[in-house]
Formats: structure tokens, C-alpha cells, sequence
């Protein structure tokens, strides 16, 4: 995770101008915007979703939706980081519940080798990678939200939280769990 | 040692699960605030090391793996391009194209030359028609037509309009060189009237286009004031046929003008 997380969702421009700017079609303000969250949409999308093709279009769709809706968003209650990553959130959902039929078919798990083996000397780049993803997505839904967030879109505990609608208490159980369990599985 | 101490050992050597889920928050806080694992591990209780370490560490093996994913440039750079682009064209408040009053003042003399062409007692001549005006009249044509096509495709941009000034600049030129046959004279007045239009069409609150826009239009202008210049050297040479060239004043229209045409 970047050590810049407590900037994350908390840019260094004023958002609040750069948003109105986009709500009215400003080119310059939807640029900034665009490059500020294209990166970590990205990543949170890539840690829930295998191909890379599936998460260019997912990808693509979210920013699709965010430039449709923007001139909804009010400066109410969440902060515009989290409206994004609620938009985000639901595509990536709504994707994974499109390909449910292919995922029975053909479950994840099936590419995570033996709990019981010692992987540590595995862990060699793409591989390693790939089974730490296989992983994550063998965990239950709250949690791979939640590490997708924390560590694919580097939202803070409390930015994770406003995403998904629950306490910081309830992330921090969550992030412990998925961590606990993710740990069992990769046997690090 | 006593029991007490020894019951509390053992508390501190098992944390209660919430003890354990807050240890690890606050030590991935440290993480986030760019110490390393092993600084992190030298701040957190002794009797929590243990167990925190491999889950740190699961952690960045986590952060590093989100990290490892890049996206392809040319996707990132095609997504950016539609992203701003759809912004542009659904967000943008809808206007007429402002038009500064002098400019008004040019559309306007534009528009009477265009006007006074059509009341003009006919001046027809039988000169074959020129190669040169032929050509740079279907130039015009060209571009007007593209432009045309990219406004209605969203995707005009400043090269569209700087092409169109430079065309119409290029068929001033070649009817300062050429006379021009009624015909001739009619599609020049067509082409200066499409010019307007298509411009005029153009919506945008962008200051580089509204500029643009007006440039287009003032070259529009230009082409029908050598329309009207054709004329004048044909009337004079024709035993002062009509009196058209002073039939229109400049109050004569602005873009309602020339559609009224």
C-alpha cells in the first residue's frame, strides 16, 4: 500500500471545485478527475477480477457511468470518492453476478493449490500474484470488498467504510478476518 | 512468579479478538504512514509480534499485488479521451454561439451581399467556367460538408474550422483573379450562406471555438463582399444594368437573413 494513504479520497486539488467544473462539462475538470481516480479504480477492480479484459470493460463501464450520473452527485453526506467507489463496487458486482453461471462452472478455488503446502518459496512475481488473487477471491463478499478497497483502491478504514456503508469497527473485523484467512491459505 | 502474574501473562500473550483485529488496524495505519514492517513491528506490544508479523506481512504481499496490475496505455489513454469527451458533449450547458456585435455587423454585410445577389438584375455572361473556381468552389463545398458531418458526429475540433477560414480565404483570392459566371456567382453566394449556417450552429460556451467560429464567419463575409466587388465591375461594364449593389443596406439580416434567402 502507498504511504500516501491518507491523501487518498482526499486529493490536493479542491474536489469540490473540480467536480462542479465537471458537472457543467469542463474538459480540464473531467481530466483531472479521470487521472486522479482512473489508477485506483483500476486496482480495485484487478484485485476482484482475473482478466484483464474483464476489468477493462468493467473498468470502462464505471467511468462510463460516473461522467452519465456526475451532474446527480450532491455534496451531501459521503464525499465524492465514495459516491465513485460505490459505482464501482456495484459494476464490479454486477459483473461477477453476470459470469456466476461460468464461476460455478468453473470455481476459483480450483486454482488454489493445497492449503496444507508451505507456497513462502513460491511467492516468485506472476504466479505468486495470480494465486494471491485466486485467493482474495475465495474469501466472502464483504471481505474481498473490503480488501479490494484497503489494498486495490488504498482507501483508509474510515473511506472503506463510507464506501460500504458500514462502521470502521465493522471494516477493521472484516480486514482482520480476510487477512487471518488469507494467510492460511498463501502460508505465509 | 505470582498467580497474578502469571494470569496476566497469559492475557497478554492471547489478546482478546478485539485486541487483536485493533492491533492489526493500528499497525497497518503505521504501514500506510510509510514506516517499514520492521519499524512497525519495534512500535506495536511485544506479545502482539507474533502474531501481527505474518499478517503484516500478508498485507503488503496484498498491496503489492494491486500494485503489480497495470493497465494497458492505450486503454487508459482511449478511456480518457470518450470519458471527456461524453462529459464535454452531455454535461456542457447548450447556448447559442455568442457573437460579438461587430461581428453581428459583419454577418450582416455578409448576409446584404448575399441578399442583394438575389435581387440583382441578372448579369449572365456565357464565359465557360473556370478550372480554378470550379475546383476551389468544390473545396469549399468539401469542407463545408465535413464540417458539417463532424459537428453533427461530435467531433469538431479547431483544425475543422481553421480548414474551412483557409478555404474561404483561397476562393477570395481566385475570384480576385477570375470573373466569375452567374452561376458561379450564385454557388459562391451558396457557399458564403453554408458557411454562416454551419458555424453559426455551432454551440459551445469553449472561447477558442466562439473565436474560431467568427473567424469562419468574417472569411464568409469576405467571400460575399468579392461576390459583390464581381458584380460591381460587371455592372459597370454592362451600361450600369440595375442598381442592386446599393438595394440592400447592412441592416439587411443577420443569420435570420440568410435562411430567409
Amino acid at each position: 500500500m502507498s504511504p500516501s494513504l491518507d491523501e487518498d479520497l482526499n486529493p490536493q486539488f479542491d474536489e469540490r471545485v473540480i467536480v462542479e467544473a465537471a458537472q457543467k462539462g469542463d474538459t480540464d475538470a473531467l481530466g483531472i478527475l479521470y487521472e486522479y481516480y482512473f489508477p485506483r479504480i483500476f486496482r480495485f477492480v484487478s484485485v476482484r477480477v482475473f482478466q484483464q479484459e474483464d476489468a477493462e470493460d468493467i473498468v470502462n463501464d464505471i467511468f462510463m457511468r460516473i461522467v452519465s450520473n456526475i451532474s446527480r452527485f450532491r455534496w451531501e453526506g459521503a464525499p465524492f470518492g465514495a459516491w465513485v467507489f460505490r459505482i464501482a463496487r456495484n459494476e464490479v458486482v454486477n459483473h461477477i453476478r453476470r459470469s456466476s453461471r461460468q464461476l460455478q462452472k468453473e470455481p476459483l478455488f480450483d486454482s488454489i493449490p493445497d492449503e496444507k503446502r508451505d507456497h513462502v518459496g513460491d511467492l516468485e512475481k506472476e504466479e505468486a500474484l495470480e494465486y494471491v488473487r485466486a485467493a482474495s477471491a475465495s474469501l466472502p463478499a464483504a471481505q474481498r470488498d473490503v480488501i479490494a478497497l484497503r489494498f486495490g483502491a488504498d482507501l483508509s478504514v474510515a473511506e472503506t467504510a463510507k464506501v460500504l456503508g458500514k462502521t470502521e469497527n465493522n471494516i477493521k473485523v472484516l480486514q482482520h478476518k480476510a487477512i487471518v484467512r488469507l494467510r492460511e491459505i498463501v502460508k505465509l | 512468579m505470582s498467580i497474578l502474574l502469571y494470569i496476566r501473562s497469559i492475557f497478554r500473550l492471547r489478546p482478546s479478538p478485539d485486541e487483536q483485529v485493533l492491533s492489526l488496524a493500528d499497525a497497518l495505519e503505521l504501514l500506510h504512514s510509510g514506516l517499514d514492517l520492521e519499524d512497525v513491528l519495534k512500535q506495536v506490544p511485544s506479545e502482539d509480534v507474533e502474531t501481527l508479523k505474518p499478517l503484516l506481512k500478508m498485507s503488503q504481499v496484498l498491496s503489492f499485488a494491486a500494485s503489480e496490475t497495470v493497465p494497458e496505455p492505450a486503454f487508459e489513454d482511449n478511456l480518457r479521451a470518450r470519458f471527456v469527451h461524453k462529459g464535454k458533449t452531455q454535461l456542457m450547458p447548450v447556448r447559442p454561439l455568442q457573437l460579438k456585435p461587430a461581428l453581428v455587423s459583419t454577418l450582416a454585410v455578409a448576409a446584404a451581399a448575399i441578399l442583394a445577389l438575389v435581387v440583382l438584375v441578372p448579369f449572365a455572361t456565357d464565359r465557360s467556367t473556370n478550372a480554378d473556381v470550379r475546383d476551389q468552389l468544390e473545396q469549399v463545398q468539401a469542407r463545408i460538408d465535413t464540417f458539417t458531418d463532424k459537428q453533427a458526429g461530435g467531433e469538431l475540433s479547431g483544425q475543422h474550422f481553421e480548414d474551412l477560414e483557409e478555404d474561404l480565404d483561397k476562393l477570395v483570392e481566385t475570384m480576385k483573379d477570375q470573373p466569375l459566371t452567374e452561376v458561379e456567382q450564385a454557388r459562391v453566394r451558396s457557399l458564403a450562406e453554408q458557411s454562416v449556417k454551419a458555424v453559426s450552429e455551432v454551440v459551445s460556451t469553449d472561447e477558442e471555438v466562439s473565436e474560431a467560429a467568427e473567424a469562419v464567419i468574417e472569411r464568409a463575409g469576405a467571400v460575399a463582399a468579392a461576390v459583390n466587388d464581381a458584380e460591381d465591375e460587371q455592372s459597370e461594364s454592362s451600361s450600369g444594368e440595375g442598381d442592386g449593389s446599393s438595394s440592400v443596406g447592412a441592416d439587411g439580416g443577420g443569420v435570420t437573413a440568410i435562411e430567409e434567402d
